[in-house]
């Protein structure tokens, strides 16, 4: 056991620079704090904004966390990715937002808000991409916050199911059974509610 | 990047989420590059349509949102030098209103207990909030009575911020 906890773990070790800009920051330097906001923020902010389904809400989340990261760089451990360490403050401050309001109001506001984000003119590209943050903003009402932060992480911002684990604070097994879980209520609220988007034969 | 038969023939294990993280970001790379493969692998996971949709979306950055997390951590720091300085304060506050209580009780037991809050407020004639200096900085101090002689006998002192006008 305490030989196991030597061995480094190569899949998860950070880009040295954020460590060393983490150790910086511990320090006071608010300028390497800066640096590794600048680096990972569309990361977080991303997460955030589709655990919530509300890019607007994300983005006070994602500002929140690294508030709260800077106050608590003390307990950051460096074995861990630096980014992992993030989604992990963000995912659970999401998590909390979204079981302290009230989900029916905030999904209907929020679809409000993206559909008419989605009338003004846009490049196409842009408008795929509102399409598809609206209708997973949809798809993901019927989510657990658990699912929703396991399937976001796992499946949109391709943490590995390690960093997952460690970021929601459950095992490996568990963010398999959550992400397996959302899949299977997106594709059958896919099948529902958006036919068009699935492909001919039906998939499973 | 791989090549397409090498993502496809990966493609069981990735929709199972049972690949190595390195080969993983591998095959990841190559979706989101290829719309075949993309299909192949939504035809045996459609809600993998969702997923590989929303992590294409590039996201958002600017330099604003570094500015207001600064801004933040600064009116956190803030914040919690000033709550250090309220609770210095609250003692004092604390100290002077015992000691306020305490010659107040004094003087009623010298003059006599049955006279009225006012009376007594009348007999210090606080006509302007009494300046201490706390740290450098002013702190008023004042005394709260009952405003008519049958209005009851409750007594308060408060320290406050000099800023404050009560």
């Amino acid at each position: 056991m305490g030989l196991l906890r030597l061995l480094p773990r190569p899949m998860l070790a950070p880009p040295r620079e954020d460590r060393e800009l983490a150790a910086a920051a511990r320090a006071g330097d608010e300028a390497a704090f800066a640096e590794l906001v600048r680096r990972h923020q569309g990361g977080v902010r991303r997460c955030a904004a589709r655990i919530l389904g509300d890019d607007e809400e994300g983005r006070d989340v994602a500002q929140a966390a690294f508030v709260r990261a800077w106050e608590n760089l003390e307990k950051y451990d460096p074995a861990w990715s630096f980014s992992t360490w993030l989604y992990r403050i963000a995912s659970n401050l999401a998590i909390d937002v979204l079981r302290s309001r009230d989900s029916r109001d905030r999904t209907h506001q929020t679809h409000f808000r993206l559909v008419e984000d989605s009338e003004t003119p846009r490049a196409p590209e842009r408008l795929a991409e509102a399409e598809v943050q609206r209708i997973f903003a949809e798809l993901a009402e019927r989510l657990t916050p658990a699912q929703r932060a396991a399937f976001v992480l796992r499946e949109v911002q391709g943490l590995s199911t390690a960093e997952v684990a460690e970021a929601v604070g459950c095992s490996e097994a568990t963010v398999r059974n959550h992400v397996f879980q959302a899949r299977a209520v997106l594709r059958r609220e896919l099948a529902r509610r958006y036919p068009e988007y699935l492909p001919r034969g039906g998939g499973r | 990047m791989k090549a397409c038969s090498e993502v496809l023939a990966l493609g069981e294990r990735f929709v199972a989420l049972e690949l190595e993280p390195d080969l993983e970001s591998k095959v990841r790379d190559h979706l989101a590059a290829c719309s075949t493969c993309r299909a192949a692998l939504v035809a045996t996971e459609p809600a993998l349509a969702v997923s590989l949709a929303l992590a294409a979306v590039p996201p958002d950055e600017d330099e604003r949102f570094v500015g207001e997390v600064l801004s933040g951590i600064r009116q956190r720091r803030l914040e919690r030098q000033t709550r250090g300085r309220r609770r210095w304060w609250l003692g004092v506050a604390a100290a002077a209103a015992v000691a306020v209580a305490g010659s107040t009780a004094t003087f009623l037991r010298l003059h006599g207990g049955a006279t009225s809050p006012a009376v007594v407020a009348e007999s210090l004639e606080p006509t302007e909030p009494a300046l201490v200096e706390v740290e450098g900085e002013g702190v008023r101090l004042y005394q709260l009575t009952a405003s008519s002689p049958g209005g009851g006998d409750v007594q308060v002192a408060f320290v406050v911020d000099p800023g404050l006008e009560l």
